[in-house]
């Protein structure tokens, strides 16, 4: 873990949750808030080290959770988990591909917001249960899905404008230099 | 398989969570409150940006708009001038009167003008933050209003920051009377639509004989009846008001009524508000 990658972590988490208290385009149009860190944390899991994994789930859970009704932590341990598991499988997707980046970011969007829901049951104030509530829960998996990619193509970028690029290999060989002399 | 560094990364992980999950409610609302400061650039960036949105939007409004806006709000101003002595007028007489009962002077509300930053992220709960704190005299359980009418309860408060509980939210429940029939009840959340609220625990009204209906006020609950804070439970002070009944049924095995209310605020829109400081 370098540390420009801490900080583009650190700083994408940032804008994501910042994304999810003050813009409410989304919320008004669709009934639901879309969550950006899941997505976030599909590359981080599939493109970056268990220690990147762990510093997302504290710091953009505690941030999540501290704008939020939910019991500090609770987001933390669902993006912890989901990270860890897609780590821990990241041998097995295709990463590079659309496809894989869209259906890994749904799944993920959709683990993250059950783990917590599941955690609040077992609390004194537990969420209903509703089909307002399985709407919402859909629209965040399809957000997800969405923004898995975005994600992917924003840290590629990033990675290209800060990171140090090794120059393409020249074809010229010393050992195959024709050296034109006089006959 | 995962390897022993990865072992401990991911128990060092579960404990931080662990320890926040198992910290106490008044330690972890601090918590929050100062995690939310890392945001606070946001808060002024946002802040910034809607006031030069304004400021360029005041640039281009034409001058005879700002005329004719002007003189519809002097004789705007002038009328309300009117209601205003009238209102003084009645003030003073109700506390003579009040006097004269021996009841004791009605305290009028101190409001603390405030702006919505912040929205929950989550969309199972109903919760915004205001950027008003302890600072401006701002304390938890204060009532928040428009002047539409009941927005909800201060949660917890920070120094410059406050969370609020919106009407619908589950820890938001508040006594509640309906004006035409003097009924109380309680209001809880209604999950299906964030527009409405449940008016629960309502007498029920239900016939015990052909033709005879129980009602204690002598009265049935009809769609469009007015619905007010009731002001019991001393939270929320009275006749706030809250919406109006959209339909009324008969639960709990006929033993009591709830009635769905329409809110009269729209709190998806919510921008500036006002808490009462009583």
């Amino acid at each position: 873990m370098n540390r420009l990658e801490t900080i583009s972590i650190l700083l994408a988490a940032w804008v994501a949750v910042a994304f999810e208290i003050s813009f409410n385009g989304v919320r008004n149009l669709v009934g639901a808030q879309i969550n950006l860190l899941p997505a976030l944390m599909v590359y981080v899991a599939l493109s970056s080290s268990l220690p990147s994994v762990a510093l997302l789930a504290v710091v953009g859970g505690l941030a999540e959770d501290s704008f939020s009704a939910n019991p500090l932590g609770v987001t933390t341990m669902a993006l912890a988990m989901t990270g860890f598991i897609l780590h821990h499988q990241r041998d097995l997707v295709l990463r590079d591909q659309l496809y894989a980046q869209v259906l890994t970011g749904f799944l993920a969007s959709s683990l993250v917001p059950a783990c917590v829901i599941l955690a609040l049951m077992n609390t004194h104030n537990p969420v209903p249960l509703t089909w307002r509530l399985l709407g919402q829960w859909l629209v965040m998996a399809v957000g997800g899905a969405v923004a898995t990619p975005l994600a992917f193509r924003l840290f590629a970028l990033i990675n290209r404008l800060f990171t140090y690029q090794p120059l393409p290999e020249s074809h010229y060989r010393e050992t195959r230099q024709i050296k034109r002399n006089r006959i | 398989m995962l390897r022993k560094p990865q072992y401990i990364i991911a128990a060092l992980v579960a404990l931080v969570g662990l320890t926040f999950l198992s910290l106490p409610e008044s330690l972890t609302g601090r918590v929050k409150l100062a995690v939310t400061g890392l945001f606070l650039p946001l808060f002024g960036l946002t802040e910034s940006a809607q006031s030069a949105v304004r400021r360029a939007g005041n640039a281009v409004v034409p001058r005879e708009d700002l005329v004719r806006e002007l003189e519809q709000l002097r004789a705007e101003k002038q009328k309300l001038e009117f209601t205003l002595a009238q209102a003084q007028a009645a003030a003073r007489e109700n506390d003579q009167l009040r006097k004269q009962a021996g009841y004791p002077a009605r305290a009028p509300w101190k409001l603390k003008p405030a702006r919505v930053i912040a929205r929950d992220p989550a969309n199972w709960w109903r919760t915004i933050f205001v950027d008003v704190g302890s600072r401006d005299g701002v304390r938890a359980d204060m009532p928040v209003v428009t002047p539409d009418g009941l927005v909800g309860r201060i949660a917890s408060v920070g120094s410059t920051r406050a969370q609020v509980f919106l009407l619908g939210d589950q820890n938001c429940r508040v006594a509640a009377l309906v004006k035409e029939t003097a009924e109380n009840g309680v209001i809880m959340p209604y999950a299906a639509d964030p527009a409405i609220v449940t008016l629960t625990y309502l007498s029920r009204g239900s016939p015990v004989k052909g033709g005879q209906t129980i009602v204690t006020s002598g009265l049935e609950l009809k769609p469009g009846n007015e619905v007010l804070t009731s002001g019991l439970g001393g939270v929320f002070p009275k006749d706030i008001r809250i919406g109006e009944v959209v339909d009324v049924r008969s639960v709990g095995f006929g033993l009591y009524q709830e009635a769905r209310v329409k809110l009269a605020v729209n709190l998806n829109t919510l921008d500036q508000v006002w808490v009462v400081a009583q």
